[in-house]
């Protein structure tokens, strides 16, 4: 974005300084509504799932996925990320959610930290945006089961927030077989 | 950079150089005192002296004083040794290992055992002071002066080192304070020194220390490109086969020119008609320029491509040497080993190395340097006897060790680590395997002698009756196998009663690429690594014999166990046999014979493809472990494959020969085609259910996971009988059994509908549809279906 060419600098003066005004109004909202956090919002199967853009490596288009026998059943695969070899977690799985109609994986989210790092199956990815945390609800009933320890809470638009750094410290998906 | 990071820099740098100048103390210690030529002696003493002096020169500057403190009497002690002050005896030999030892030992432990470590150094400086005292005395000093070097003959240790002349130069640069000493320079010979300096110097200029993580990272980078330089050749091959649909495209307009040019006469009447001449000549022009244009692209393409896999390859082969260290490195540990070892027993040992310039992959030299270190101990513990032992069978009273490597072709070495000891015991063997429960006594008597030595693989089997705290506990052996074949490799074992033992190791050069097979097992791609590839073979089903519930097949003229690679790697089976039509006396199966040391079976694929380099990467973070499989590989298309691992197939194939059910499959193949049958369910566990039993029963089976895919999958391939579940999701068993009727050429298949719908008017509806027979899943039991199917096929 920075390094696009502007006609003059009137008008690239012009617009860092509407930027500015924006960052400004962002950094007030913050500080009188709580902490905001970036998320990347998707979809598995019906229901809607953000996750903290922290520990995101890449989002990559699913091909290929070659099957590992013997592993556990969320383990849906390996795949090529630019000639590395990257895992792959059904979360529907993972959740033990009842098996519902089968999605159309077509986004895998890489997850990653120094110890740990697989792909997250997402059928659909919408986009960024930010989440103010004081939105952030305990999970409903309905919600409950495993899924529930995974989950920061539910947005009031009903979105799952996952929790990045339980999932990556979980010592269910370390496979050790 | 901070003082603390500076500090902990020096520190490793200190450690790195002091590990291999320890190693070279030892080394030169060990051979100097078994060595009594005078030239060798001074040449050996010269170098201890140098590395003990640059040691504590080094730990001067990274402050480890107690480092330096034993270091500079050590050096002052080979000063006197040099000058002829202080004899070699065998104590002073073994207060100088000592001394290296607790350097060692200093070094490795962590700042909070050092303290101990402190001590036992203070004690042995004062040990070396002693020595050193020893100098004082004159007829101590006077002596060697009146021994003439050239009296070798005596091999007794305390035989006299000639004393060094004393160069100009090599005074200079001499950086002990030089203790009183008479000038004594009755022998004038240059002494190899300056040499030895000038050839390190020049040594030293020409090699770097480059950091083995930097390294690694670019051998990583390097060995990607195999998969760009895949990648780039199936490319062009697919720029080829388009080139060949133009050049087919241009030949067929080619014709129609000519059909055109016949209605030439035509176009004048019909302005129409012209035109459309007209385009088409344009259209032949532009397939004309575009052929040209694709062959230009496509022999460029495949110029690159050449090139650029010479480049790979060449890049490739040079990073790889990059990391190759000679054994030399390893055979280094193995003197003062075998000294420290053999010491405490009375056993003489001497010790036979070769091939130490045999360059392997350190990766490798690294994971081997343990098990051959516990080999080595076996040898010198539980093969080489006692003097009085050996000197009662009439052998030599010293036992010989020797380490051998050689490299018989460009990527395999060979390590044969034998012994002249009394060999293993196979009686013994034998007995202790039956006392452990690996092997029943009746199972025992039947082994033949070189079947019985294997048994030395298993744990929990020594036959030293003694245990030490390094061996005898039997694990050793076990762990020393999974260690070699963890790196590629192989190894056996022969042993004479009475003469000795050997074991040879095989290993790959190289760790990252081997030569791998494909091939295909229930619908999916494995490599198998072509070093565990015995042979490849088609089995006929009338060679397969059935031997209690287990399938084995004769190879070689021994029995083999046979194995499904689907059933192992828990696939479903896509048996490929039953999809090879309907002629019997034509079917073979494919079949890999793998091979892990002395074990191995028949594994039946779907399919072998080609061989290939094979580049083996991690699954990733993630799955750490996962049994039969050891790794993965991306080939050019960019696909994954992962890679099996051979040694636990074989071991896990032992709870999987083909049972007495497939063993029957594959005899009423042998006699008749295995009836097809397709079934249709959407819960994956109805459909495991039913597809066991039926398969448990001999049948073919297909499945399918709703009705459409059922559909789909009747027009595509011939089936005996249809069984369906009813209630599906896009089209349920009412509707598929109506669409089988309505077809035409496959109205007459058998359909046999499970339902759990257990109502007249559903069965009814079952009916009308014209299902041959309606089984309610409560009132299900397989001899039910089984006996419906028997009748309708």
């Amino acid at each position: 974005m920075n390094d696009e060419p502007c006609a003059t600098t009137g008008l690239t003066e012009q617009i860092l300084k509407i930027r500015a005004e924006q960052l400004a109004r962002i950094r007030l909202s913050r500080e009188t509504r709580g902490d905001f956090i970036t998320v990347v919002e998707f979809r598995i199967a019906q229901e809607i799932y953000a996750i903290e853009l922290t520990h995101i490596r890449t989002i990559h288009p699913l091909k290929d996925l070659t099957y590992i026998p013997g592993a556990p059943s969320f383990i849906k695969g390996i795949f090529n990320l630019r000639g590395e070899i990257i895992s792959v977690v059904d979360l529907k799985h993972f959740f033990n959610l009842p098996d519902q109609k089968p999605g159309h994986a077509h986004q895998v989210i890489i997850l990653s930290s120094k110890d740990m790092e697989f792909g997250i199956l997402s059928d659909a990815i919408f986009g960024v945006r930010e989440i103010n945390t004081d939105d952030i609800r305990d999970s409903l009933p309905a919600l409950a089961g495993i899924r529930q320890e995974y989950l920061k809470g539910v947005t009031g638009s009903g979105i799952a927030v996952l929790d990045d750094e339980k999932l990556l410290n979980d010592q269910k998906m370390i496979i050790f077989l | 950079m901070n003082p603390e990071d500076i500090q902990r820099q020096l520190q490793d740098a200190f450690r790195i150089e002091a590990e291999e100048r320890i190693a070279s103390m030892f080394n030169n210690l060990t051979e100097l005192e078994k060595c009594t030529d005078p030239d060798d002696r001074s040449r050996m003493l010269e170098i201890v002296f140098r590395e003990a002096h640059s040691l504590k020169g080094a730990a001067r500057s990274v402050n480890i004083l107690p480092v330096e403190a034993v270091c500079q009497e050590m050096e002052g002690l080979f000063t006197l040794l040099k000058n002829g002050k202080v004899y070699f005896s065998a104590e002073l030999f073994d207060t100088l290992h000592h001394a290296v030892g607790l350097v060692e030992k200093y070094i490795a432990s962590p700042v909070t055992d050092q303290v101990s470590v402190e001590k036992a150094i203070q004690a042995l400086t004062q040990t070396l002071l002693d020595f050193k005292a020893q100098s004082a005395s004159p007829e101590h000093a006077l002596e060697p002066v009146s021994i003439k070097a050239h009296e070798n003959t005596n091999q007794d240790s305390t035989a006299p080192l000639k004393n060094l002349p004393e160069l100009p130069d090599f005074k200079q640069s001499k950086p002990v304070k030089r203790h009183a000493e008479p000038a004594i320079a009755d022998f004038t010979k240059p002494a190899p020194a300056p040499q030895a300096q000038a050839l390190s110097r020049s040594h030293h200029a020409e090699t770097i220390r480059i950091s083995t993580a930097k390294l690694d990272a670019l051998l990583l980078k390097a060995e990607e490109m195999i998969t760009l330089k895949q990648t780039l050749s199936q490319h062009q091959g697919e720029i080829k086969e388009t080139l060949q649909t133009i050049k087919h495209w241009k030949k067929i307009s080619e014709k129609s020119k000519k059909e055109m040019r016949e209605l030439h006469h035509l176009a004048k009447s019909h302005p129409k008609l012209e035109r459309f001449i007209q385009l088409h000549e344009l259209n032949h022009a532009q397939i004309e320029e575009t052929d040209a244009r694709m062959s230009g692209l496509s022999k460029s393409v495949e110029h690159s491509s050449r090139s650029l896999g010479a480049m790979v390859d060449e890049l490739l082969e040079e990073m790889k040497k990059t990391s190759l260290l000679p054994f030399s490195t390893l055979f280094s540990l193995v003197p003062r080993m075998i000294r420290d070892i053999s010491k405490g027993s009375g056993k003489e040992i001497e010790l036979e190395m070769t091939g130490g310039d045999v360059e392997i992959d350190k990766r490798i030299l690294e994971g081997l340097k343990d098990s051959l270190i516990h080999l080595i101990r076996n040898a010198v513990d539980h093969g080489i006897e006692t003097p009085e032992i050996r000197t009662r069978c009439r052998k030599s009273p010293w036992g010989t060790i020797r380490l051998s490597v050689v490299q018989p072709e460009s990527n395999k070495v060979e390590i044969e680590l034998s012994d002249d000891g009394h060999g293993i015991d196979i009686a013994a063997l034998k007995q202790k395997a039956t006392a452990t429960g690996c092997i029943s006594s009746r199972i025992a008597a039947g082994l033949t002698d070189a079947e019985a030595l294997s048994l030395i693989w298993l744990s929990g089997i020594s036959t030293s009756p003694m245990i030490t705290e390094i061996s005898g506990r039997g694990l050793g052996m076990a762990i020393v196998q999974e260690h070699v074949e963890n790196l590629n490799g192989l190894i056996s074992i022969s042993t004479d009663s009475g003469r000795g033992t050997a074991f040879k190791i095989e290993l790959p050069v190289s760790l990252a690429t081997f030569r791998g097979m494909i091939v295909s097992a229930g619908g999916h791609q494995y490599i198998l690594p072509i070093t565990h590839v015995e042979h490849t073979l088609r089995i006929h089903p009338d060679d397969i014999k059935t031997v209690g519930n287990k399938s084995i097949i004769p190879i070689d003229g021994q029995a083999v166990s046979l194995v499904y690679l689907s059933d192992i790697l828990g696939l479903p089976q896509t048996s490929a046999t039953a999809m090879q039509g309907n002629r019997p006396e034509r079917i073979t199966l494919p079949a890999a014979v793998l091979g892990g040391g002395d074990k191995r079976i028949a594994c039946i694929v779907d399919h072998i493809a080609n061989e290939q380099d094979v580049l083996v990467k991690s699954l990733g973070k993630q799955l750490r472990r996962i049994p039969n499989i050891s790794g993965a590989t991306i080939l050019g298309d960019g696909k994954v494959v992962p890679i099996l691992n051979v040694n636990e197939i074989i071991a896990s194939s032992a709870g999987k020969s083909i049972p007495a059910i497939m063993s029957q499959t594959i005899e009423t193949l042998k006699h008749k085609v295995k009836k097809s049958v397709l079934i249709v369910e959407d819960s994956f566990t109805s459909r495991t259910l039913l597809k066991n039993i039926l398969e448990a029963s001999g049948y073919h089976i297909i499945t399918a996971i709703d009705g459409e895919d059922g559909y789909s999958q009747l027009l595509t391939q011939p089936f005996d009988a249809v069984v369906s579940d009813v209630e599906m999701p896009k089209m349920n068993g009412f509707e598929l059994t109506r669409k089988i009727r309505e077809h035409e050429t496959l109205a007459a298949m058998p359909v046999v509908l499970v339902t759990s719908l257990d109502s007249r008017e559903d069965k009814e509806k079952g009916m009308d549809a014209g299902a041959n027979a309606y089984i309610v899943k409560s009132s299900f039991d397989q001899s039910n279906l089984l006996e419906v199917l028997e009748r309708l096929i």
